[in-house]
């Protein structure tokens, strides 16, 4: 049973992995039936496997399909999870949530979805709004989905007034000692974030995760 | 400058709203990646990092070929109607033979001729000095860009970013972007008349996030047909109606128009080998949606914002030297360092690069997005006078011998990328008032300079 058990979580580590989204699934429920506890499987697999793949995409063993892929398919184990978890009186935990998006009239979106995933593969539950995101859609989904931090990304000096904007709003309905905001992008500095408030700022798609982990250990 | 193939403006507009339906990420993963890895393999295109400068005509020959299959099974896609505008090979190739040999940007005696050049050639390339995409404030964008336009080696000026308009943040898609549009366009020529050079061509408009700057600040009194108006491209192969309307528009002028594709490594389009391709398929595509005169690049290293790894700079110049033997497409790149203005680490990339596109075919060098072009003032127009330099003293050289140049300097910056070499800013490196760098930053300057003589690359020779 044990052996069963191992080879079928190394199976299952594998098809993580390798981005195979249907075999995730079925491995993930052969290994409910296995009497693995929902929990243990994404602690002990999913985190460490995807954290894995992260920093193997930070190291270009893989590049961005490859890291998605991957983040589809623990998407997919999470879900089943999530299900076995609620039909026990259990809750799904995570790091965090994280509201991601880039600005209002940005319709660049590569350098949010390496973050997206990235964080994702560390742990934090996301909730990826898009490219060219207002205000309103911001603060709507930040209620929604009770998030921890509001992630924003701007390319250009041109569409980052709209993250201004953004924490603008959060503060007219009283709402933004409530989240923390952590921007980035091609258009941002450490000293812009100071300048409208956020509470991090991420050079790059790898410190991000670090800055999500840090904000939330404060 | 016979500009026969803006002909098909109507018919590019045509296929944007009939085109095959596609989602924007199936776009991108599902026909994007898998086309990429397969062509790469069906072609045999493979990075060598003992060879970052190549010279094996065959392999420039397969990747050109390469280039063309994806052009043609992918096409671009516009956002605003998720279609993909597509063209059959023939159609591309026939663009291909009508788009022009050569340019003329800028007016009378300030103007400069571009020419189509090919691997190893000797014909001069065109030097822009400018500081695309890098933020400036309002009070020093005219020391900054007048910096560079009194620099005898720049030939074509190419604008930094305003952060403000008379204060005020500029935001896209607002009145402040027409306003920031106009606002550029009224310091430029400032910039020009104080350097006596009217008649120079402006890279512009650099704040014009969608159509509205553009449109606006290149009409009557503002940025003149002459000038180099510019429609990028979303990465990976991405238009939409804000930039198919800069291309109407800019058409309609009779304006010079610069396009350009910046692939991410690392990104949808993979490594050096995907970077390459993407690289030779994206001017070949762009040719026949934007129709532009010149077209420009500049990839993006996602964590290290810059592109003068040994990966990228193999697949500017395989890339370079596929296109420039196969079409007369006058291409235009852009130097981005991840070392900033004071340091030698981004005099060694620059020349790194310079040296490697240059013979590799490009008809335009551009420099610099200095210290990866995202920290604001972090600007010196020695940038210019470096890669400008050394793009004429390299016309000529053989690809072996840049090889081994390219290899020393990598061995030489490699080790500082990671360290995040951004320097100083321009008020720290350049007496504002005279315009004239600190004696430091030029003493830096010549040093780099003597010791790049010492290792072979002849500055000083080629004057033109």
């Amino acid at each position: 049973m044990s052996n069963t058990v191992d080879q079928t979580l190394d199976e299952l580590k594998q098809a993580l992995t390798d981005g195979d989204s249907n075999k995730t699934a079925t491995l993930t429920r052969k290994s409910l039936d296995l009497g693995v506890e929902p929990l243990a499987l994404i602690q002990n697999v999913i985190v460490p496997t995807l954290t894995q793949v992260g920093q193997d995409f930070q190291d270009f063993v893989i590049f961005l399909p490859e890291l998605m892929a991957s983040g589809d398919a623990a998407e997919k184990a999470t879900a089943i999870l999530e299900e076995a978890l609620a039909s026990s009186g259990q809750q799904m935990t995570s790091l965090g949530t994280v509201v991601i998006g880039t600005v209002e009239n940005d319709v660049h979106d590569i350098g949010k979805n390496i973050v997206s995933t990235l964080v994702r593969a560390h742990g934090f539950k996301v909730v990826d709004l898009g490219r060219d995101v207002a205000p309103s859609v911001f603060l709507e989904a930040a209620q929604k989905e009770k998030a921890d931090i509001v992630a924003m990304s701007s390319l250009m000096t041109t569409t980052r007034p709209s993250i201004l904007s953004t924490i603008n709003l959060f503060k007219e309905v009283e709402l933004r000692n409530d989240y923390k905001f952590i921007i980035g992008g091609g258009s941002v500095t450490q000293v812009y974030a100071d300048e409208v408030g956020a509470d991090g700022f991420a050079p790059d798609a790898a410190a991000a995760v670090e800055v999500c982990k840090a904000i939330l250990k404060k | 400058m016979r500009m026969r193939h803006r002909a098909r403006l109507v018919d590019v507009l045509n296929r944007a709203e009939t085109g095959p339906i596609i989602e924007e990420s199936d776009f991108e993963r599902r026909l994007v990646t898998p086309t990429i890895n397969r062509l790469i393999k069906q072609y045999d295109i493979k990075f060598d990092h003992k060879t970052i400068v190549p010279s094996d005509d065959d392999l420039a020959d397969r990747l050109f070929q390469a280039g063309l299959d994806f052009a043609s099974e992918v096409g671009l896609f516009c956002q605003s109607t998720s279609r993909r505008i597509v063209w059959s090979r023939q159609e591309l190739v026939d663009g291909l033979r009508y788009c022009p040999s050569e340019a003329i940007l800028g007016i009378g005696n300030d103007s400069v001729t571009v020419h189509a050049r090919r691997p190893e050639d000797t014909i001069r390339v065109t030097v822009v000095g400018g500081a695309y995409g890098v933020p400036v404030p309002e009070h020093l964008f005219v020391p900054v860009m007048y910096s560079y336009a009194r620099e005898p080696v720049v030939d074509v000026l190419e604008n930094a970013t305003l952060e403000t308009v008379y204060g005020h943040p500029i935001k896209a898609d607002s009145p402040w972007e027409v306003l920031g549009g106009w606002r550029e366009a009224e310091l430029s020529f400032q910039v020009l008349n104080r350097a006596n050079r009217l008649g120079m061509c402006i890279g512009c408009v650099e704040t014009s996030p969608t159509a509205l700057g553009e449109i606006s600040a290149s009409s009557w009194g503002g940025f003149r047909p002459s000038d180099w108006h510019h429609v990028a491209t979303i990465s990976e192969f991405k238009t939409n109606y804000d930039l198919l309307e800069k291309v109407v528009h800019t058409a309609r002028i009779g304006g010079a128009m610069e396009t350009y594709y910046n692939p991410i490594f690392g990104g949808y389009v993979g490594g050096a080998e995907g970077v390459a391709l993407a690289l030779t398929a994206a001017p070949i595509l762009l040719n026949q949606v934007n129709m532009a005169h010149t077209f420009g690049t500049r990839p993006d290293h996602p964590f290290l914002n810059c592109d003068t790894t040994p990966e990228i700079l193999w697949a500017l110049s395989l890339a370079f030297q596929a296109l420039s033997r196969n079409t007369n497409i006058l291409i235009s790149s852009l130097a981005g360092p991840a070392g900033g203005p004071g340091t030698k680490t981004m005099l060694y990339e620059l020349a790194a690069y310079t040296i490697a596109t240059t013979v590799s075919g490009q008809s335009m060098i551009e420099a610099s997005m200095s210290a990866g072009g995202r920290i604001p003032r972090h600007i010196s127009r020695l940038d210019a006078r470096l890669c400008g330099e050394i793009a004429h003293s390299v016309s000529g050289m053989k690809r072996e011998q840049a090889n081994e140049l390219v290899q020393h300097l990598l061995n030489i910056y490699q080790p500082d990328l990671k360290t995040n070499p951004i320097g100083r800013p321009f008020e720290e490196v350049y007496d504002v008032d005279n315009v004239e760098p600190t004696s430091e930053w030029q003493g830096i300057y010549d040093d780099v300079c003597s010791e790049l003589v010492h290792m072979g690359v002849p500055l000083g020779c080629n004057i033109r």
